[in-house]
């Protein structure tokens, strides 16, 4: 302890640089926590209030059915529960959620004040919706609100909970319409077999799914996959803000342990054995990353979980408790203290290893001209002297150089790939729009399909059809049950043709075709909520998602329901026609909001964990410059004894920065660019589409100018630092 | 041996066609070029204040080889620090070739520097990644307005009076630390400054390669430069024109000695 603060005292500015630098890139690598901090909150809601292994809508059900679902191979618990769009006064379209609060196993409401309903015309709902003792009327009818609260199912949305009578009293045939079941192995394979054989219980009555069912099997919840891709994208940047740290460590740790040269070799002179010289060499570093461990690991533990709380506040709408990654910790202070001793005992070896005659003189580390790359750069004319003593200094410390340039490229690099991730994302959003053609979509809150498809007949400027959800080759995706001849849609084909009626033909999204080998001409099984069925594919259309455009007739006797449908488009802002169920209108304005929205939270998310790359570069590079001033104090003193004013000084150093600042900006740029493919590359692999890269070349300028004008700062302060000590003080520490 | 290759005969910096400008001041017989007056300098506050210099009076007339000696610790570093303007005094008033330099702005201080005084380090200081002639060309480029071309032949003529035309493209690394010291000084005189303050100049090196860097310096002040000459070699002092003796920061005696050898 007494030798780390001896240490400290000797260097006490570049010391605390990297300290600091050091523990922001630990606290950095703390991101790789997120999916776990996440993780634990999800799986702790999921635990508390009974997470459903499957769920899925259907038509209206009674107890004997329930009770055969029960009965099935594997169920451990099938409940019914009910729910129903509703809208309420002020026009907000909502949706009341019946539980049998006395006997349910799942979807258990979790109160934060207030109670249960205990009678029919009492909800459960969220804060935003109103007081305890507030009420709400529903399509006509008052409900009191008695407590606020919620389920992580519709943690995204405020819905109304409310007895299970209530709602079924609103349903069709006064039925259950939403089936949740937990199984005794719930493996995929499982779960998809239990759905398989529901739909077979439900056949003899007619009844049916009306939605697709989802699936979480092996204790999943419904939005683990988006957390896990989001926090693993960022916990890429989190190990490259590491990977800047230990490049700062080692030339930290480099220069404080070759700067004792030849205090070591006075004590090999004196008879000091070199591995104890090297195990002292060593505590440096060690010290150096202790420290950073201290600030850097629980600033790792905030990072991680202020980033989870912004994840899941902006994707699920519920707040995680604190929770902290063990192996994380473990696993960054491990590699830090590793990769500090491993850069230690190279540096430790070297400066034991020197011939002691050689050491002995060593006043400021290795001289130069020694090299042939030194007497190369003295014959190379590069200016005047000022620019010739700034090539030379790059020359002379190669890993100094090398390190400085590495750190300006990551920064950069951080700064480039943001900008180009959300360019590539807002140009991938305006290209899954493309192909719309109508202004407002309509479409039934409920499941299935409520209204028949000549609803429309009356309206010459609105189309018909069926929006529903599916799945091929394992993917879920978007149909879309259309007019053959339809004006709302332009699919925009890059091979085959346009499906004809009721030929059970399907054109399906390029990219999503091409990455599961599937052309024109082959045949599709595509499962719907009613079973799986068999489409021929005849084009392949350019928008950038994973959808299938089918035949509307196909379609609607594919579910189960003939002639009918559950949205209706129209190339006008609004719906001149009443339809009969509840529905809900969004623009094409409105869905490009949504989609500025999520992506801006995606957008600020990156970009919180680039200001933090950003700013390890920033520290890193700042440490690098002190620990160069600190060795190159006598040389600047001196030449500010031959009359160098601070302006030229400063001259000096902007002299060498800005080619380093040159080569960074450019690495920087190449590093953003592969970045930034890597993670659309990775997006597109996990999603199956077609996303895209667009380059943010509009803000290389930008992030040019900031990048000189940061280093011309750095020389600004450095200079000042430097001149702030009489020359006569420094050169006499010299001697 | 060092003193074969030094010529000393050409140390004729007026007459080097290629100087341009004149010696910043006259060298006139009893001008003072400093002044010192109640010159203190001490390093830190308190119980903890080092005693750097300690009200020292003190003229130097133009011309002058003055010896400072003392022993370590009695503040003779400190002085020549003071005087060639790399320090600045705590109190007191020193006036250098007409200029009062304890109170200049730093930026103020170094150019003055630049014009006006030469220093030679203990150690050197030469910068490690220039050659012996870019070292030169440096106090030129940063004490003068002459052109780069001009810079490099005054350069090269410095060290060629100093005996070193022939390692101008060695770098310090290179070089003896006898050979380091020379560039030292042709770096020091090349800007035809009136005052050279040298600081142990020959501390660091063997007595053949000391005797020569102080005929050097002997010659420079027999041409009417100015040189304080800090040592602890009392056989070098014996040959200045003054020995100014120091102790515990304070000047114990100014001794008259006649010319210079």
């Amino acid at each position: 302890m007494k030798s780390m603060l001896r240490q400290f005292r000797r260097a006490p500015g570049r010391i605390l640089a990297s300290v600091f630098a050091l523990a922001l890139a630990v606290g950095a690598i703390g991101v790789l926590a997120i999916p776990t901090v996440s993780g634990a909150t999800l799986r702790q809601a999921a635990g508390g209030q009974g997470l459903a292994d499957i769920v899925v809508d259907t038509t209206s059900l009674d107890q004997s059915q329930l009770a055969l679902i029960n009965e099935i191979d594997n169920v451990a618990v099938a409940e019914g529960q009910a729910t129903v769009a509703v809208r309420l006064s002020d026009g907000f379209l909502t949706r009341l959620v019946g539980l049998d609060f006395d006997t349910q196993t799942m979807d258990i409401v979790q109160l934060t004040d207030g109670r249960l309903p205990g009678a029919v015309d009492e909800v459960v709902t969220s804060k935003s919706l109103g007081a305890i003792g507030d009420h709400l009327v529903a399509d006509g009818s008052s409900y009191e609100i008695v407590g606020h609260g919620g389920t992580l199912w519709w943690s995204d949305s405020d819905v109304l909970y409310a007895q299970l009578d209530t709602v079924t009293a609103l349903t069709e045939d006064g039925g259950t319409n939403r089936l949740v079941i937990t199984a005794v192995d719930d493996g995929i394979d499982d779960l998809r077999a239990i759905g398989d054989e529901v739909r077979l219980v439900l056949q003899p009555r007619g009844d049916t799914y009306t939605t697709f069912p989802t699936y979480l099997p092996d204790g999943s919840t419904p939005i683990d996959q988006d957390i896990e891709q989001v926090s693993t994208l960022i916990g890429l940047l989190g190990i490259v803000a590491g990977l800047v740290a230990l490049v700062l460590l080692a030339s930290t740790t480099n220069t404080l342990i070759t700067e004792r040269t030849r205090e070591v070799a006075v004590m090999r002179a004196l008879g000091g054995r070199s591995r104890p010289l090297r195990r002292r060499l060593r505590r440096i570093s060690f010290g150096i990353t202790g420290m950073a461990l201290v600030i850097g690991l629980p600033l790792g533990v905030l990072i991680s979980n202020f980033i989870a709380r912004m994840v899941l506040e902006e994707f699920v709408g519920i707040t995680p408790d604190f929770a902290i990654d063990w192996r994380v910790i473990a696993g960054s202070a491990i590699g830090v203290l590793l990769g500090a001793r491993l850069v230690a005992a190279r540096a430790a070896r070297g400066v034991t290893k020197l011939p002691l005659a050689e050491a002995l003189r060593d006043r400021e580390g290795a001289p130069f001209g020694n090299r042939w790359t030194h007497r190369l750069a003295t014959r190379i004319p590069t200016g005047g002297l000022f620019s010739r003593i700034a090539t030379r200094q790059s020359v002379h410390r190669p890993a100094r150089t090398l390190a400085v340039v590495i750190q300006i490229s990551a920064a950069v690099g951080a700064a480039f790939l943001i900008p180009s991730l959300a360019n590539s994302v807002n140009e991938f959003n305006s290209a899954t729009h493309e192909p719309w053609a109508w202004e407002s979509t309509t479409q039934a809150r409920d499941a299935g399909l409520p209204f028949s498809a000549s609803v429309v007949a009356e309206s010459a400027d609105a189309e018909s059809g069926i929006y529903v959800e599916g799945e091929l080759e394992e993917w879920q995706i978007d149909l879309y049950g259309l007019e053959p001849d339809t004006e709302m849609f332009d699919p925009m084909l890059t091979s085959g043709r346009w499906i004809s009626p009721e030929s059970r033909e399907a054109v399906l999204s390029a990219g999503f075709a091409k990455r599961n080998d599937l052309q024109v001409g082959d045949t599709l099984m595509i499962e719907l909520a009613s079973g799986e069925f068999e489409y021929h594919l005849v084009g392949l259309a350019n928008d950038f998602s994973r959808t299938a455009y089918l035949d509307r007739t196909d379609l609607a006797a594919d579910l189960g329901e003939p002639g009918m449908v559950n949205t209706v488009w129209s190339m006008r802002d609004h719906l001149d026609i009443t339809l009969p169920a509840a529905t809900r209108t969004s623009t094409a304005a409105d869905l490009d909001a949504d989609d500025n929205a999520g992506r801006a939270a995606i957008v600020t998310i990156f970009s919180a964990i680039g200001v933090i790359v950003a700013g390890v570069a920033a520290l890193a590079v700042l440490s690098s410059m002190t620990v160069s001033l600190f060795e190159r104090r006598h040389e600047l003193a001196a030449m500010q004894a031959l009359g160098a004013s601070r302006r030229r000084l400063r001259g000096l150093l902007i002299r060498e920065l800005l080619p380093l600042g040159a080569i960074g900006v450019l690495g920087g740029i190449i590093l953003g660019a592969l970045g930034t493919r890597g993670i659309i590359m990775s997006f597109e692999a996990s999603n199956a589409v077609d996303i895209g890269v667009v380059d943010a070349l509009g803000s290389v300028p930008l992030i040019a100018a900031g990048t000189f004008a940061a280093l011309v700062l750095l020389a600004l302060a450095t200079v000042r630092s430097a001149a702030r000590r009489p020359v006569a003080v420094t050169l006499r520490g010299a001697a | 041996m060092l003193s074969e290759h030094v010529n000393l005969d050409n140390w004729d910096m007026h007459t080097t066609s290629v100087l341009v400008r004149p010696p910043s001041a006259p060298a006139t017989a009893d001008a003072s070029l400093v002044e010192a007056r109640d010159l203190t300098r001490i390093w830190g506050k308190g119980d903890a204040a080092q005693i750097g210099v300690s009200g020292v009076d003190l003229d130097i007339r133009s011309g002058e080889l003055v010896a400072v000696i003392g022993p370590s610790g009695s503040g003779k570093s400190t002085l020549g620090a003071l005087i060639a303007g790399i320090d600045k005094p705590t109190s007191g008033s020193l006036v250098v070739n007409g200029t009062r330099i304890d109170r200049m702005k730093t930026d103020r201080l170094a150019a003055w520097r630049g014009g006006n005084v030469g220093i030679v380090f203990q150690d050197f200081h030469l910068l490690p990644t220039l050659t012996a002639v870019e070292n030169v060309e440096l106090a030129l480029d940063l004490g003068t307005d002459i052109g780069r071309r001009q810079r490099h032949k005054i350069a090269l003529t410095a060290l060629d009076q100093v005996g070193l035309a022939g390692h101008a493209k060695k770098l310090p690394a290179q070089m003896s630390g006898g050979e380091q010291q020379r560039v030292g000084i042709a770096r020091a005189t090349v800007t035809r400054a009136s005052l050279i303050v040298a600081d142990e100049p020959t501390g660091a090196l063997d007595q053949a390669n000391g005797h020569a860097v102080f005929e050097l310096l002997a010659g420079l002040a027999r041409m009417g430069t100015t040189v304080i000459f800090i040592t602890h070699d009392l056989s070098l002092a014996g040959a200045a024109d003054r020995i100014v003796s120091m102790i515990d920061g304070r000047v114990e005696s100014v001794t008259e000695q006649g010319a210079a050898s």
